[in-house]
């Protein structure tokens, strides 16, 4: 057995305790390894002069190198590999898990609270837990790094294991952006559609007999012309711009496909023109009955 | 960016040429772990991590392909000594011929055939 100066037996002492640390719950035999470590120590230290200073055994485990560069990741737990991958990167692995920590921060307080208050807030709390006070800004942050994440992935293979920390976040984000991009003009048009039939209250009236018809069919008429031509303005601005749908949702929308797109709008297009004719229809019909 | 993308290569390779190397270096021989580190260390760019080939030999030991036997040593205790098992002559056999066709394709491919 080699003479190691008081320093140099701590510091064989403090690596081989990383050593057994890392190699904890692993599949290769510990015990072996650190026996093969302490003779490979020996070995090369055999010719130093007694007692071994720290600088030279410094030097040998430098060659060793650090524990945790010697066993593929198969051979670590699932557990530990979370731990690695958070404490030394590398850098985009430690955002996604950022963005899931973001994620999960925000998730168990709302979830707490908002169970208790869901039943008296039944319609509103899908907006509380977004925006809420505090609570939103978790969820923007998780958002942004899992935007980073994406933008630091070279390719999709790259994204195959993080998918599971970055996607919760970037769903949650993505879904009421798309709704408001698909119905903001639908939700303002039903609005304004009340307002004005609200407003021509009384020419309304006069055909009693089909007012409510009248009411809804212009309701819906309004809607319907405003989304299609909401929407019509979204695919020409995708027909410009290709990226745009793909930038905005990405990695869920990579390719829009114009086919859907135009079969969506052309339901639009035919219900604005049935509820264009039924509008006519009935007023032709009141107007008929009132002076004919 | 082309260091990070030499260095993932160059830790690709390592890994599997690791494996190939220990067990080359106790084809028909015995040799105790600090034995095969001497050998494999003389490759270049092969060891980065000296440590590296301890795991490997406790893997390839659990997997059946090598064997120990205690030693005595005039050097001080009795030391471990590393042998391949007849599923390792197997093995070492079999990667030893990838490792040929593999070599002999990237040769071509580099011209080295003419």
């Amino acid at each position: 057995m080699i003479n190691l100066t008081d320093a140099a037996k701590e510091h064989l002492e403090d690596y081989l305790r990383q050593v057994r640390m890392f190699l904890q719950g692993g599949s290769v035999d510990k015990d072996e390894i650190e026996q093969n470590i302490r003779e490979h120590i020996e070995s090369e230290l055999q010719e130093a002069s007694e007692p071994v200073s720290y600088e030279a055994l410094d030097a040998v485990l430098k060659k060793l190198g650090a524990p945790e560069q010697w066993i593929s990741d198969e051979d670590i737990p699932g557990w530990r590999r979370c731990f690695m991958r958070l404490r030394r990167g590398p850098e985009d692995w430690r955002l996604a898990y950022i963005t899931f920590g973001l994620f999960i921060l925000w998730l168990l307080p709302v979830c707490f609270t908002q169970t208790r208050l869901l039943l008296a807030h039944l319609f509103w709390w899908p907006m509380t837990i977004m925006f809420g006070p505090g609570s939103g800004v978790l969820l923007v942050l998780s958002f942004i790094f899992a935007r980073a994440t994406l933008s630091l992935a070279r390719d999709s293979k790259e994204l195959e294991g993080k998918k599971v920390l970055i996607y919760p976040s970037l769903i949650l984000f993505y879904i009421p952006v798309l709704l408001v991009m698909l119905f903001l003009p639908t939700v303002v048009s039903i609005g304004i559609s009340v307002g004005i039939s609200q407003s021509h209250n009384e020419t309304i009236m006069q055909f009693r007999s089909s007012y409510e018809h009248l009411y809804w069919t212009f309701v819906v008429f309004v809607c319907a012309a405003v989304t299609f031509l909401w929407w019509l303005l979204l695919a020409r601005i995708h027909k410009g711009r290709p990226g745009f749908l793909g930038t905005i949702f990405r990695p869920f929308i990579k390719t829009f496909k114009p086919k859907i797109a135009n079969r969506i709008m052309g339901v639009m297009a035919g219900l604005t023109l049935v509820c264009a004719a039924a509008l006519i229809l009935i007023f032709a019909h009141e107007y008929w009955l009132e002076y004919m | 960016m082309d260091d990070r993308f030499f260095d993932n290569w160059s830790t690709q390779l390592r890994k599997g040429m690791l494996e190939l190397c220990v067990l080359n270096a106790i084809k028909g021989k015995s040799l105790y772990g600090y034995d095969i580190v001497r050998r494999l260390r003389d490759i270049k760019g092969l060891v980065i991590s000296e440590g590296t080939i301890y795991p490997i030999l406790s893997r390839l030991k659990r997997e059946g392909f090598v064997g120990t036997t205690l030693k005595e040593s005039s050097e001080g205790p009795a030391r471990k000594y590393y042998e391949l098992t007849g599923k390792g002559k197997q093995m070492l056999s079999q990667m030893n011929d990838s490792w040929k066709d593999i070599k002999d394709g990237v040769d071509k491919l580099q011209g080295k055939d003419k």
